[in-house]
C-alpha cells in the first residue's frame, strides 16, 4: 500500500514522540547525572549538561557502595538464573515430550503460582530464612528468585521445545545417544535462542527485585542489592540528585544492555508459550 | 546375522489398539516394506523395533538376541526418518559422523568412513555445510549417509520419500533399492505408497487398523490377494468389484456378471446359488470379441493417456461400494465408477454402448461378501 | 561397491551400563519414569518456596501471633484476625485503592500499550530500533524508574512541573507527594510508563500473527482502516489482550517496589494498596497474624481476578 506523503510524515513524527516521551525519564537521569550540583536547581532547567561531570562517577564508586551492591546485585541474578535455568529445561521439556496429556493441567498450575502475591509469601519466608540461618545471606534471596523464575521460564521453554521436531531427538538416540544426552547434544544447542530469551528474563527478574532483598537482607549493609542501595539514597542522599541519578543508571546500565543484546528474541520467547 | 522376529507384537493406547497381534519373521539382508493406509499401525510397529516405543506386550529379536526392553542407543540400527532430522548445528560431515562419534570411533576412522559413505551417495563436495543450506534431495541422502556409515545391523526407513516431489522419489527409490542390494543390510521400510511397496520389497507386509492383513512378496499380494482390502490397496488403477451369483450349468461352474460370463474354480463350490463379490482389475477388461458374453456399458468418462485409456462406467446393480484406500482411508464413495484400462484404442468414444470382455488368461477374484476374505 | 561392507573394524561396542538403581531409564519402557524425574528440581523448589510457604501463610492467619512460626497448631486457633480485617476502616480504604489504582492504570496500559504496538507494526525505517526503544522500560528496574521519577516530580525542582507550567496546564508548582489526587497521579504515571512496554510486546507479537490474507480479503470487499481495526484486528488479539489484561491486572494488584518507594502508601494512605499495608502490618508493626490474613484476603482476591478474566478470554489463555 503506497503511503502518501503527509502520511508518511505523521508516522515518522508520532514515531519520533513516542519514543521521545517514553525514553524521557531515562534521558533524564543521564543528563542529572551529568549536572554540575549548582546548576541541579536552574530555572529553567539544563535539557543539555553544559558541563558535563564525569567526576561525579568516580565519586561514586569511591564515596559508596555501589560497586559491591552491583556485584550482589550480579551474583544472585546469575546464581538464581543458573538454577532456575537447570529446573526449567528439564521441566519444560518434560512439558513437552512426556507430559502431553496433563500439560494443560501443569500449564494451569503455573499460571496459578504466578498469581500468588509476593507480599503473602514473604511472611512465612521471612521466618523460614530465620531458622535457617540465611537472613541477611545473598543465599534467602537466591533461593527466592530462583524460585520465582521456574513457572514462567518452565512455560517459556516448553513453548521453545514444542518447536523443536520429536525426530531430532529420535535421531540422536538411534544414533547411540541416552535421551538427556540427546537433549544437551542436540536439543539444547537448537534450541539455543529460546535458551537465551529465558535466561534474560530470569536475569532481569532476579536485578529487579526489591521487596525480597529489602525483607531479607535489610539488617546487612555488606550483603545489599543495588536496589536495595539506591533506594536508601532517597533519604540520606536527598539534596545530591546528581549522584543518585549517577547510581540509578549504574543501577539500570546491565539490565539495559543484556536487554539490548537478547531482546530480539523474547518476542518469540514470551509468546512461545501462548505469552504467559 | 541380522535376521528379526516380531512375536506378538500389541500396542496399547488406552482403549485404543494401534497395533494387534503383529508376528512377522524377516531373514537376514531382506527388504521388507509396511504398507497401509495412516493410522494402520505401520509406523508404530517402526518406532517399536527402533526402541523409540514400548510395546504393551510381544518381544522383538534381533540377530538372536531380545531387544524388546533395550534402548535405541543399544540396539545397532539405524533410521531415516521422513522429515530427515539432521541436526541443524552441525555440518554435513558431523552429521554423518555423529553415530561414530558417539560409539567412540577415533578421529581418523570417522573421516574415512564419513568421505566413503558421502562418496557412495555422491554427496562429497557437501560434507561443509549445514543442512539448512541443502535442497530436499540432498537431504534426503545426507540422512542415507548418516544411516549406512555405521554399518548396522537393521536399517529402519519411515517415509523417507513422502517429502519429495514425484520425479526425484521414482529416482531415489530406484537408488534406494540398488544401495540396499549392494550393502544386504536387513531393512525394514515404511510407507503408505503401494507403488513404492511394489518396486521395492522383497516381502510386503500390509495393515489396516493395527492388524496385519496380508505377508507376501508382491507377486502374491498381487496375484493372490487375501482380502478385498488388500485387493483393493494393491494395483492401480484399484480394482474393480462386482456382485454376481455363483451358477452351475453344462459348461462348469460360473458366475453371471451384469451379463459377463466367468469362469471360476472349484472352490466356489460352496456358494452355489450364493452371491459372491468378483474382483477383476481394470487391466483385466478388453473389448468384447465376437458375440459371446459380455458386459454392456455407457462410458461416463474417457481418461486418455496416450496409449491406454481409463474407461469409467457405473453398474448400479453389481458394482460394490469399498472404501479408497491411499494414504488416508476414506469412506466409499457414493458415485464411484468401475475402471476399464484398455490398450490401443484409438479413436474416442462416441458415447454410445460398448461391450467389454475378461481377457483370456486374465484372473478373476472371489470374495466371501460376508468376511471380505478371499475365497480359495 | 562392495567396500561399504568390509569387516566391521574396531570400535568399542555399544556401552551397555546397569542404569540407575538397575533400571535403565533410556530404555522406552521406563519413558514416563524420565517424564517425572526431569520434572523433580522444579517441583521441588516450587513445593519448598511457594506451596509450603503459602499453606504456613494461611496458618499463620488464623492465630495472633507477631512473628511468623513455622509449627501448625502451635497456639490456638483464632478468628480475630479476619474479624479485626472486615471491620477496618483501613482495608477497606486498602481495598478502595487498590481497587481504583488497578482499573486506572490497567485501562491507560492496555491503550497506550495497543496503539504503541499499532505504531511500531506498522512498515517505516528504524522500524527495529522504534521496537527496542519503546520497550526499555520494562527492563529499567523499578526502583531505578522510581527514583528518576521521584527527581522527575520533585515539587521545587523536577522538570515535569516547569514542563507543565511552560505549557501552561497549571499554574503553580504541584507538590505531587504531599497531596492524595497528586501522588495518586503520580503513581499512575509510573506504572503505566513501566507497564505498557509489556503490553506492547505482546500485542505487537499478535498482531504480527495476523495472517495478511485477512486484510486483502477485507480490502477487496471494501473495508475501510476503522472498520478493519473492528472486525480484523480486534477479535484476532482477543487472545493476547485477555492474557495481558490478567498479567497486568495481577501486577497491579500485587506491586509493592514501585508504590513503597514513591510514596509510602501516603499521604494519609491515599496510595495505600492492599500489598502495601500488608508488609506494614507485618515489618513495621509486627502484626504478623493480621498481615497474613491480610495476605491470605490478597491471595483470594487475586485468584477471583484470575479466574473471572480468564473465564471471559478462556478460549485464549492456553
Amino acid at each position: 500500500m503506497k503511503r502518501k506523503l503527509w502520511q508518511s510524515i505523521l508516522l515518522y513524527a508520532a514515531v519520533i514522540a513516542s519514543c521521545a516521551v517514553v525514553l524521557f525519564p531515562i534521558y533524564w537521569m543521564i543528563v542529572t547525572s551529568l549536572q554540575p550540583p549548582g546548576s541541579l536547581r536552574a530555572y529553567p532547567p539544563h535539557f543539555l549538561p553544559p558541563d558535563p561531570q564525569w567526576q561525579t562517577y568516580v565519586n561514586l564508586f569511591i564515596e559508596t557502595d555501589i560497586l559491591r551492591w552491583m556485584a550482589n546485585s550480579a551474583f544472585v541474578a546469575v546464581v538464581a538464573t543458573a538454577i532456575s535455568m537447570v529446573a526449567a529445561v528439564l521441566a519444560g521439556y518434560s512439558l513437552s515430550r512426556y507430559q502431553t496429556k496433563s500439560s494443560e493441567n501443569v500449564g494451569l498450575f503455573i499460571l496459578m503460582s504466578k498469581m500468588l502475591p509476593a507480599t503473602m509469601l514473604i511472611i512465612p519466608l521471612f521466618g523460614i530464612m530465620r531458622s535457617l540461618g540465611l537472613m541477611g545471606s545473598l543465599w534467602s534471596l537466591i533461593f527466592a528468585h530462583a524460585t520465582a523464575i521456574v513457572p514462567f521460564a518452565t512455560w517459556m521453554l516448553k513453548g521453545y521445545f514444542d518447536s523443536v521436531p520429536n525426530e531430532l531427538e529420535q535421531a540422536a538416540q538411534v544414533d547411540g545417544c541416552t535421551p538427556w544426552g540427546a537433549l544437551f547434544r542436540v536439543i539444547l544447542p537448537v534450541a539455543a535462542p529460546g535458551l537465551a530469551a529465558t535466561s534474560l528474563y530470569g536475569f532481569v527478574l532476579s536485578w529487579a527485585d526489591y521487596l525480597f532483598a529489602r525483607t531479607f537482607l535489610a539488617n546487612n549493609a555488606d550483603s545489599w542489592t543495588v536496589n536495595l542501595g539506591i533506594a536508601t539514597f532517597k533519604g540520606e542522599y536527598q539534596t545530591d540528585w546528581n549522584l543518585v541519578m549517577a547510581a540509578s543508571l549504574m543501577a539500570a546500565l546491565p539490565i539495559m544492555i543484556a536487554y539490548l543484546f537478547l531482546q530480539r528474541y523474547l518476542v518469540g520467547g514470551m509468546t512461545a508459550g501462548a505469552g504467559k | 546375522m541380522a535376521e528379526i522376529q516380531i512375536q506378538n507384537l500389541n500396542k496399547r493406547y488406552g482403549g485404543f489398539n494401534a497395533l494387534q497381534d503383529m508376528s512377522l519373521d524377516v531373514k537376514d539382508g531382506e527388504f521388507i516394506v509396511f504398507v497401509g493406509p495412516s493410522g494402520c499401525g505401520k509406523s508404530t510397529a517402526l518406532k517399536i523395533l527402533a526402541g523409540l516405543e514400548a510395546a504393551t506386550t510381544g518381544n522383538i529379536i534381533i540377530g538372536g538376541e531380545d531387544v524388546t526392553e533395550l534402548a535405541p542407543a543399544k540396539r545397532d540400527i539405524a533410521m531415516v526418518f521422513q522429515n530427515y532430522a539432521l541436526y541443524p548445528h552441525l555440518t554435513v560431515r558431523q552429521n554423518i559422523g555423529f553415530g561414530l562419534m558417539m560409539r567412540g570411533a577415533d578421529k581418523k576412522e570417522i573421516n574415512q568412513r564419513v568421505e566413503r559413505a558421502a562418496q557412495a551417495l555422491e554427496i562429497s563436495d557437501l560434507l561443509e555445510r549445514r543442512p539448512k543450506a541443502l535442497s530436499g534431495g540432498q537431504r534426503q541422502r545426507v540422512a542415507l549417509g548418516r544411516a549406512i556409515v555405521r554399518e548396522p545391523r537393521v536399517f529402519l526407513m519411515d517415509e523417507p520419500l513422502s517429502n519429495l516431489d514425484a520425479a526425484l522419489r521414482v529416482q531415489m527409490r530406484a537408488e534406494i533399492t540398488a544401495l540396499q542390494r549392494r550393502i544386504g543390510v536387513t531393512t525394514i521400510y515404511v510407507t503408505h505408497d503401494q507403488t513404492e511397496a511394489m518396486t521395492m520389497a522383497d516381502r510386503i507386509v500390509i495393515m489396516r487398523k493395527g492388524v496385519v492383513q496380508q505377508i507376501g512378496s508382491p507377486d502374491e499380494l498381487f496375484n493372490r490377494p487375501a482380502n478385498m482390502f488388500v485387493a483393493g490397496f494393491i494395483g492401480s488403477p484399484a480394482m474393480n468389484f462386482l456382485r454376481g451369483e455363483v451358477r452351475r450349468d453344462d459348461g462348469g461352474l460360473f458366475i453371471d456378471a451384469g451379463g459377463l460370463r466367468l469362469p471360476v474354480a472349484d472352490a466356489a463350490v460352496p456358494f452355489v446359488g450364493k452371491m459372491v463379490i468378483c474382483g477383476i482389475r481394470p487391466e483385466s477388461l478388453e473389448l468384447a470379441r465376437g458375440d459371446g458374453s459380455a458386459l454392456e456399458i455407457t462410458p461416463t468418462l474417457v481418461e486418455s493417456l496416450g496409449t491406454e485409456a481409463y474407461v469409467h462406467f457405473r453398474l448400479p446393480e453389481q458394482q460394490v461400494k469399498t472404501a479408497v484406500a491411499g494414504e488416508h482411508e476414506h469412506p466409499p464413495l457414493g458415485n464411484g465408477t468401475l475402471i476399464a484400462r484398455l490398450y490401443d484404442v484409438g479413436t474416442s468414444f462416441s458415447g454410445g454402448t460398448i461391450r467389454l470382455g475378461l481377457k483370456p488368461q486374465a484372473s478373476v477374484h472371489l470374495f466371501d461378501p460376508a468376511t471380505e476374505q478371499a475365497i480359495r | 561397491m562392495t567396500d561399504l561392507t568390509q569387516p566391521r573394524p574396531a570400535t568399542t561396542p555399544v556401552r551397555r551400563s546397569s542404569g540407575l538403581f538397575g533400571i535403565d531409564l533410556a530404555s522406552p519402557r521406563h519413558a514416563k519414569k524420565l517424564g517425572y524425574l526431569l520434572l523433580t528440581p522444579a517441583v521441588l523448589l516450587i513445593l519448598g518456596i511457594l506451596v509450603y510457604p503459602m499453606l504456613l501463610a494461611i496458618e499463620i492467619s488464623f492465630h495472633d501471633v507477631k512473628f511468623a512460626s513455622l509449627t501448625f497448631g502451635a497456639s490456638e486457633y483464632t478468628l480475630d484476625n479476619y474479624i479485626k480485617l472486615f471491620t477496618s476502616r483501613d482495608f477497606w480504604n486498602a481495598i478502595g485503592v487498590s481497587a481504583r489504582l488497578l482499573i486506572v492504570v490497567t485501562t491507560i496500559s492496555m491503550l497506550v500499550g495497543l496503539g504503541s504496538a499499532l505504531l511500531v507494526n506498522q512498515q517505516f525505517r528504524g522500524r527495529g530500533v522504534a521496537r527496542m526503544l519503546i520497550a526499555l522500560p520494562w527492563a529499567i528496574p523499578e526502583v531505578v524508574a522510581v527514583i528518576t521519577w521521584l527527581w522527575i516530580l520533585d515539587s521545587s525542582f523536577g522538570v515535569l512541573n516547569w514542563m507543565l507550567m511552560q505549557v501552561g496546564l497549571i499554574g503553580l508548582p504541584v507538590s505531587w507527594l504531599n497531596q492524595p489526587l497528586p501522588a495518586f497521579t503520580a503513581v499512575t504515571m509510573v506504572m503505566v510508563w513501566k507497564g505498557f512496554p509489556f503490553i506492547s510486546i505482546m500485542i505487537l507479537a499478535g498482531l504480527q500473527s495476523i495472517p495478511e490474507e485477512y486484510y486483502q480479503a477485507a480490502r477487496v470487499d471494501g473495508a475501510n482502516v476503522w472498520r478493519r481495526f473492528i472486525w480484523i484486528t480486534l477479535p484476532c488479539l482477543m487472545p493476547v489482550l485477555g492474557v495481558s489484561l490478567v498479567l497486568t491486572v495481577l501486577w497491579v494488584f500485587r506491586d509493592f517496589s514501585i508504590i513503597n518507594v514513591l510514596t509510602g502508601g501516603g499521604p494519609i494512605g491515599a496510595t495505600e494498596t492492599l500489598a502495601i499495608m500488608t508488609y506494614e502490618e507485618a515489618f513495621q508493626y509486627f502484626r504478623m497474624g493480621y498481615a497474613s490474613a491480610l495476605g491470605v484476603v490478597t491471595l483470594i482476591i487475586c485468584a477471583l481476578i484470575s479466574a473471572f478474566l480468564v473465564k471471559k478470554t478462556s478460549h485464549a489463555v492456553f
